[in-house]
């Protein structure tokens, strides 16, 4: 796990990095366009984990059979938040994939902790552990905090789940709970975010930048914008 | 079909989302209603020793937003100055809200005041005289905030909470990163069909 001791902050010649976070449905929305990009350019991401604190920034809420039952949210949180998963649904529907609102905020740290071990264990296996996880969560069909899920879902993957169990709870959590630490610090706030040439940029509308940088900025700078594809039949 | 798009010229985002929208409007002849929205802008929180959790990342991403921001600005040759102070907007607000006129020069010619020039746009003198320098008709009546209502009851209507805005065929889009699927939907409405809606 030495990688993860690496500065946080990618400078030329380092990899891109991309962090993201299992509970985020902006980070679901950019899986596809951002594997489609490493396939484009012939490159692997270096993908990292960010446990979203949700409460601190934004507030907490709990739903029970879609009714809002605890919140602490302001009514222009709550009008953010509904908006940004509308938005992310539509999107992602475009993908073919469903997205349900949440009834609770997440503990996503384990699934997190799975993008370290895949990265670490099979990083060609990433795209398939992601790909386990992230629709049937958003279907509302994986519990994310129980480590056993998490184990079906990288052994769905292909990827050898032997000591993940201790990993979760050891070093894997230490290198998990170091790198949140260190996010604020380093100008890192939420997902998905791509780390670039000193470049700090959050969202996927920053993808067609980032292209245009790996392929050693040809022609004018493109406008932040998120590309589409076009809709797909059968939601999964 | 129609556009409606909320701005507000303090916005940075609305700013730079002039070039692209302007470019949409010309390439596919799309009708647009512009609405005024007045937005807040945060300003960079000043960082202190004992910073909550929340604190550290509103200030984190006020920061990464403004870099961002510049960084968009520089990459297209667009000169941005941002304010070191919130400021308002709402008397130019008020008067894209009272035009009766095409306001597009005028909505140009505020956002360079803005953030080009750093002038007032809560100033009715500057307001005055951004209105005349670009022909149009100046009277008192356009610094009043009558229409105003109007228009937050329309964006409330609509869901807008921030801008810019883009509201077309139901949708809201708030962002010019949107601007793909504007295109698609503004190209997928052919004269005939919009004439039956």
């Amino acid at each position: 796990m030495e990688h993860y001791t690496s500065p946080l902050i990618a400078s030329a010649g380092q990899p891109v990095i991309v962090y993201i976070d299992i509970k985020s449905p902006y980070a679901f929305v950019a899986l596809k366009p951002t594997f489609a990009l490493e396939r484009e350019l012939g490159v692997l991401f270096d993908w990292r984990p960010l446990t979203l604190d949700i409460p601190s920034y934004l507030g907490s809420a709990r739903k029970q059979a879609g009714k809002v039952v605890e919140s602490t949210r302001s009514a222009s949180q709550w009008t953010g938040v509904k908006y940004a998963y509308r938005d992310a649904r539509r999107y992602v529907e475009r993908q073919g994939y469903i997205l349900k609102g949440t009834e609770k905020i997440w503990d996503s740290s384990i699934a997190n902790i799975g993008i370290l071990w895949a990265v670490e264990h099979d990083r060609d296996k990433l795209e398939a552990y992601l790909e386990a996880v992230y629709p049937r969560f958003w279907r509302r069909e994986l519990d994310i905090e129980d480590a056993s899920v998490i184990v079906r879902c990288l052994e769905e993957a292909g990827i050898s789940a032997t000591g993940f169990i201790e990993f979760q709870q050891g070093i894997g959590r230490q290198v998990h709970d170091q790198l949140q630490s260190q996010l604020h610090t380093n100008g890192i706030y939420g997902v998905p975010t791509y780390v670039f040439d000193q470049h700090i940029l959050f969202g996927r509308e920053h993808l067609p930048l980032l292209r245009w940088h790996l392929l050693g900025k040809p022609g004018d700078a493109p406008d932040m914008a998120y590309e589409i594809s076009h809709p797909v039949q059968g939601a999964k | 079909m129609m556009l409606s798009l909320f701005i507000d010229f303090k916005s940075p985002a609305a700013y730079l989302a002039m070039k692209p929208t302007l470019n949409l409007i010309a390439s596919t002849g799309l009708a647009v209603t512009w609405l005024p929205f007045a937005a807040k802008q945060p300003v960079i929180p000043i960082e202190k020793h004992d910073e909550t959790k929340g604190e550290t990342h509103r200030r984190v991403r006020a920061e990464q937003r403004q870099q961002m921001h510049v960084l968009y600005a520089d990459l297209s040759n667009t000169e941005m100055h941002f304010p070191t102070q919130a400021t308002s907007t709402d008397l130019a607000l008020n008067v894209l809200a009272n035009l009766t006129q095409d306001p597009t020069a005028f909505i140009a010619r505020a956002f360079s005041a803005y953030w080009v020039q750093e002038q007032d746009l809560n100033d009715p003198a500057v307001v005055e005289q951004l209105v005349r320098e670009v022909g149009l008709p100046f009277t008192a009546e356009l610094l009043l905030p009558t229409a105003m209502d109007a228009c937050l009851d329309q964006a409330l209507e609509k869901g807008v909470f921030d801008v810019p805005a883009f509201v077309f065929a139901d949708k809201v889009f708030i962002g010019r990163e949107h601007m793909p699927w504007l295109r698609e939907l503004a190209t997928s409405f052919t004269p005939q069909e919009d004439a039956q809606t």
